[in-house]
């Protein structure tokens, strides 16, 4: 079965480098990379992927948690958090955009592979 | 004759008794107004003393007066300079909260960057470990890859702190025990092998340690607990580390990290080992913390750090 294709949406793009690299030796197909909530929403748009990877806190007027919101509503892809250990009051406001996953960097094969695939297999079942 | 005699003698009488009474009225009435006289002249005293005393009265009650009119001038001035000193209070007190507001603000304004500056040193921490990641997986040479996972965890366990830093409401000082377990993890998963499952027991008290002491202190833990990961389970399906952190008497920590291994080498010395993990875990103890160590090798390694607590020293040293 193919992977799911993956949208990294992080304003560190060396950060963002080594995750793109991490992904794609285990055998992820890593769409893009994108530093703002604003470009996430443009690509989106034009190539949508299976899997969006969003950082919480992202360059430009829109973070990651307003762009995750229209990414799942009007979309429908299911998005996972990259967060540093966040504080209370991010995870509550980004608990309400019902994301299909958390990850704590730095990130873990184990802990990207399961993350990514619950997401994957979260959202099938939703859309059923 | 003789009765003519006795007929006028009687007359005589009369007239002798009539004189002798009127002198007698004379006398009294000359008594009397010298009593009259004697108690005029006490009256006129008694007015005089009487006119006198009104006179004091009147003169006493004026310097009453004016000494009233002296204390109301005066209880007025006095109102008047208390009113202006109150007002000039209220200004001041006004000021003072206006001024009590800006250092509030400012404060609020320099925590606000000072958790922003600890951010931006765990981002950039986190740059350097993800270019250390990209060049590691460019590296074919497993020694190579080594040294470089070896020094991406050393920043890794900086950055945590700082980490750590952010999301504390001090912004100067971390709570320690939360801070090991996290590095504990990390170290873990990164040199975690398929074939070797690892317990970690950490034991590490409710202390809070300043980033003077907490960046060393977490390069120690990172180097000794590494060095178990690495070298102390070859060959075994799982492993035993445990860190310790508690309070000794005479104001000082005591970090110990024990693994149920194989133990330090046969001919281990730390004073000569070429290890740069050793080395600096000695120099970061000694020269950094300013404490003692001491390695222990019976069944496994253990190693037992023991270092001043700088807060307490630092009041100390305000205090004196």
């Amino acid at each position: 079965m193919l992977k799911p294709s993956i949208l990294i949406v992080e304003d560190e793009i060396v950060v963002a480098m080594e995750l793109e690299e991490k992904l794609s030796r285990m055998g992820y197909r890593v769409r893009g990379t994108v530093a703002s909530g604003e470009a996430a929403l443009d690509f989106v748009e034009t190539d949508p992927p299976d899997v969006v990877l969003m950082d919480i806190r992202l360059e430009g007027d829109m973070d990651g948690i307003q762009a995750a919101r229209v990414i799942l509503e009007h979309h429908n892809i299911p998005v996972i958090y990259l967060t540093a250990h966040a504080d209370e009051r991010t995870l509550e406001r980004a608990k309400l955009t019902e994301p299909f996953g958390y990850l704590v960097k730095p990130f873990s094969e184990t802990g990207l592979r399961t993350t990514i695939e619950v997401a994957v297999y979260k959202h099938g079942e939703t859309n059923r | 004759m003789e009765d003519e005699t006795r007929n006028r003698e009687p007359v005589l009488d009369q007239k002798e008794l009539a004189f002798q009474q009127s002198l007698k009225f004379a006398e009294d009435l000359a008594k009397v107004y010298q009593e009259e006289k004697a108690r005029r002249k006490v009256l006129e005293g008694v007015v005089e003393q009487l006119k006198h005393e009104i006179a004091a009265r009147r003169h006493a009650e004026q310097a009453l007066l004016e000494i009233h009119q002296d204390l109301e001038r005066r209880v007025e001035e006095r109102t008047r300079e208390l009113t202006e000193a109150n007002e000039r209070l209220q200004m001041e007190i006004g000021q003072r909260r206006c001024a009590e507001e800006r250092i509030n603000e400012s404060l609020k304004e320099k925590e606000a960057l000072l958790n922003e500056i600890h951010h931006r040193v765990k981002n950039n921490l986190q740059i350097v470990s993800s270019l250390l990641a990209l060049q590691m997986s460019r590296c074919e040479d497993e020694r190579i890859v080594g040294v470089l996972k070896d020094s991406q965890n050393r920043v890794r366990s900086m950055a945590l702190i700082h980490e750590q830093l952010y999301r504390s409401d001090d912004l100067s000082r971390i709570d320690f025990s939360q801070y090991v377990e996290a590095l504990a993890n990390e170290l873990v998963r990164s040199y975690s092998e398929a074939a070797l499952s690892i317990s970690i027991n950490v034991n590490v008290e409710k202390v809070f340690l300043d980033v003077k002491t907490a960046i060393p202190c977490s390069l120690i833990i990172n180097e000794l607990v590494s060095n178990c990961l690495k070298h102390a389970f070859p060959g075994r399906a799982e492993g035993m580390i445990a860190i310790e952190l508690r309070s000794v008497p005479g104001d000082r920590f005591a970090l110990v990290v024990t693994d149920d291994g194989q133990g330090l080498p046969e001919d281990f010395d730390p004073r000569t080992t070429s290890s740069l993990g050793v080395r600096l875990i000695t120099n970061l103890a000694q020269l950094q913390l300013h404490g003692s160590i001491e390695f222990e090798s019976e069944s496994g390694a253990r190693v037992t750090v023991v270092f001043p607590d700088s807060g307490k020293v630092e009041a100390q040293t305000i205090a004196c």
